[in-house]
């Protein structure tokens, strides 16, 4: 799971994929997407932190989960990673590493919500 | 023809089509318990107990009808020992009748104001009962909850065809609704109410009282069953005004209750029909408008839901998918792929969510994400699976590359299809359509089972026919000898079981051979035919009138004595020395008439018919165009 380098934090080409499955018919789709997608994050983020307190594995695991598979669909490459490794500790390792993990998704997930703004008003 | 259902077998083959009403649950397991004869108070109040509901209203209705409101019962033993056990066990199966028979497809039969309105009168059958005191008021109920069972039953087993009924009988009388189901189901409501309600083993006062109904007179019969006929008819009268306050009161009624009475009884039964409404859970939003006035079984008569048949929309247009992920943006994407593939979405994003929306919507396939909280998706796959309305249902399960989640389990689980994330949107689509196939392939298979349940049905309503004309004289149209002598045993073994009366009239056309003689075989047949039409007319609904052959008729009227049959007799008697024949024949013909009733010494077929026919030649020697009820000093009667 260890990536020497950092992958970037929204992937370009998912993007472009998004814009063109979109098309002319759904112009908007991206960003309803993205926006789908910060909104549920931003929810999961606070479930996670509260299952982290509560140590609740099981809990922990499947909102990591729930996140990546989400994540992986707009291509934001780094909150992907970070959930895909949350979600193994959650499973096997120590709950202390976790809690290090989740700050790591927040500070991720913010990137997300900057890079995307730069990207639109850049547009 | 009246009631040649009376044999059982049309119920036997509508049996078979499988759609009659019939109790269902607890009610089942009391009708299957009480059909002997040896059953005890014990046996009924347990199986009873076990329906915590229908133990509650069989409370209710036990304590509305005690007397003395000091000792409430508060038993289902006590209510039995109270009201009887074969009155707990009658009201028991009527309430299981009401639980589950609520909708159907007849789409000009509203099924719920069909309810609305037995449950009025029921409620108006027990006040009416215990106001006058002429029949038990819980008997009273169930017999009002049950008297229009027909209709439902005609509904329930052939919805097309009553669909076709019940709009070419709009805005004409209740008259022509019975002329109408019996031209194209060869069976009207009235019979085959009477018929279940036998085949229930309910009291034959109730199938008596019910048969009565629609008619204008009330003769000869027993004296409770007239009772509870009178009851039955009064609440009618009042069930109009019971589902809508601004109704008016009935102006008539047959128990001479004046209208201050009335008006208060009205006001106790609306108030408990809205309470009972309550409890059986069925609406009470009828205006008079809608409901009667009219003749009776215009009650039934519905404006056409409009609900899409929405079942055989599959075949080669989108499909109704359900999607369930607690993912919002792989839920949108899926969504946006099987919309633009031509196929109606419902979203859910919880397990729990989803089965609503399973139930509610009814989709043809559901795709669900295996991860998720509350709810998982096996989870879901297997209550889908175990629930009725959702067992066809095409079942796919979405899941990412883990270890633990294994494709066998999301089979066994019920699954028809599994695939991992993240997905193809092509191989989805592809998949999607595969589904489709096999969901086609199901409906098909459901719907030819559908069919041939129809089929089923329909060759009972061909097998009536072939019966009725097997039983039937071509000439006269009347039943003819046959169905005449399995028709008299039958009636027979009832007045003997329930010890009520039966007579017979024997009728023979005086000086037909002359007719015959004079005129021809032509002219023959043009009086039978002409005096058969008197005969028929002059009867009640439950007597029958047969032709046995050549000039010879007999008419079976149970529940009459031998001074009813007579006068009965005799207004045929005269009903046909008036009525003349044109033609070219130009007057009247006449007859002479025996009658018999059964009595201790003369109560098998045979000698109902041997005494009858002693009497109609004793009517002959006497001169002719006479009835004869009573033999001849002994010398006489060997002379005739």
């Amino acid at each position: 799971m260890n990536t020497p380098q950092p992958e970037p934090v929204l992937d370009l080409a998912v993007l472009a994929e998004l814009r063109e499955l979109g098309g002319v018919s759904e112009p908007g789709l991206a960003d309803e997407l993205l926006a789908l997608f910060l909104d549920d994050a931003a929810r999961r983020l606070v479930a996670l932190e509260d299952a982290l307190a509560r140590g609740e594995r099981q809990v922990l695991m499947r909102a990591a989960h729930t996140l990546r598979s989400s994540s992986s669909n707009v291509g934001a490459r780094r909150v992907e990673r970070i959930c895909a490794e949350l979600e193994f500790l959650a499973r096997d390792g120590e709950v202390r590493d976790a809690a290090f993990k989740v700050r790591e998704l927040a500070r991720a997930i913010a990137a997300v919500r900057d890079t995307y703004g730069a990207l639109r008003r850049a547009a | 023809m009246s009631g040649i259902e009376r044999t059982n077998r049309p119920i036997e083959e509508l049996k078979l089509a499988g759609n009659l009403p019939s109790p269902t649950g607890v009610g089942l397991a009391i009708l299957e318990l009480t059909r002997g004869e040896d059953y005890s108070m014990g046996d009924v109040t347990r199986i009873i107990q076990t329906d915590p509901a229908l133990t509650g209203r069989i409370l209710r209705i036990a304590n509305s009808a005690a007397s003395s409101p000091a000792q409430p019962i508060t038993s289902v033993s006590q209510a039995a020992m109270r009201l009887g056990v074969r009155s707990v066990r009658n009201v028991a199966l009527g309430f299981s009748l009401v639980s589950g028979n609520r909708s159907g497809e007849c789409r000009r039969f509203d099924y719920e104001r069909y309810w609305a309105h037995s449950l009025a009168v029921a409620v108006a059958a027990a006040a009416l009962a215990e106001e006058v005191r002429g029949a038990a008021p819980t008997d009273a109920f169930t017999c009002g909850l049950l008297c229009e069972i027909g209709s439902l039953a005609l509904a329930s087993i052939h919805p097309e065809r009553y669909e076709e009924v019940l709009e070419r009988a709009q805005g004409q009388g209740a008259g022509a609704l019975l002329l109408l189901e019996q031209e194209v189901l060869d069976i009207d409501h009235v019979q085959l109410g009477c018929a279940l309600l036998r085949d229930w083993g309910l009291p034959e006062s109730f199938a008596q009282a019910v048969a009565v109904l629609e008619q204008r007179e009330l003769e000869g019969l027993a004296a409770d069953t007239d009772k509870l006929a009178r009851i039955l008819r009064a609440a009618h009268g009042l069930a109009a005004s019971i589902l809508d306050s601004d109704a008016e009161l009935p102006s008539a009624n047959e128990l001479n209750l004046d209208r201050l009475r009335l008006a208060a009884l009205r006001q106790r039964c609306r108030a408990d029909w809205l309470e009972w409404g309550r409890t059986l859970q069925i609406p009470s939003k009828f205006r008079a408008s809608e409901t009667s006035a009219l003749p009776r079984s215009e009650l039934a008569l519905a404006i056409p839901t409009s609900e899409a048949s929405s079942t055989n929309t599959a075949a080669r247009r989108g499909l109704r998918v359900l999607v369930v992920d607690d993912d919002p943006v792989a839920l949108r994407l899926i969504a946006l792929h099987l919309g633009r593939a031509g196929h109606e979405v419902i979203k859910a994003t919880t397990g729990r969510e989803a089965l609503l929306a399973a139930l509610e919507h009814a989709p043809q396939m559901v795709i669900t994400d295996w991860m998720m909280p509350d709810m998982d998706g096996l989870e879901l796959c297997r209550t889908l699976r175990s629930t009725e309305e959702c067992r066809g249902m095409y079942l796919i399960v979405l899941t990412g590359r883990d270890r633990e989640t294994l494709a066998v389990d999301a089979f066994d689980s019920g699954a028809d299809e599994y695939f991992l994330k993240p997905y193809d949107a092509k191989i989805l689509l592809a998949r999607v359509r595969a589904g489709q196939r096999t969901i086609e392939l199901r409906e098909q298979v459901e719907s030819d089972r559908r069919i041939q349940a129809q089929q089923v049905a329909d060759m009972s309503v061909l097998n009536r026919k072939l019966e009725a004309a097997a039983m039937t004289d071509v000439l006269t149209k009347l039943p003819n000898r046959r169905f005449a002598m399995r028709r008299l045993e039958e009636d027979l073994s009832i007045a003997l079981a329930n010890n009520t009366a039966l007579s017979v009239v024997m009728i023979d056309i005086d000086c037909f051979k002359q007719v015959n003689d004079e005129h021809g075989h032509g002219m023959g047949d043009l009086v039978l035919r002409e005096t058969s039409n008197v005969l028929r007319s002059i009867v009640r609904r439950e007597d029958t009138v047969c032709r046995l052959g050549g000039e010879e008729f007999l008419v079976i009227c149970p529940g009459a004595n031998l001074e009813q049959a007579a006068a009965t007799a005799e207004r045929m008697r005269r009903a046909v020395a008036h009525h003349v024949i044109g033609y070219g024949y130009g007057r009247a013909v006449t007859i002479s008439a025996g009658v018999a009733q059964r009595e201790e010494g003369a109560d098998t077929v045979d000698d109902l018919l041997r005494v009858a026919d002693r009497r109609v030649y004793v009517a002959k020697a006497a001169g002719r165009d006479q009835v004869c009820s009573e033999d001849p000093p002994r010398s006489h009667a060997r002379s005739a």
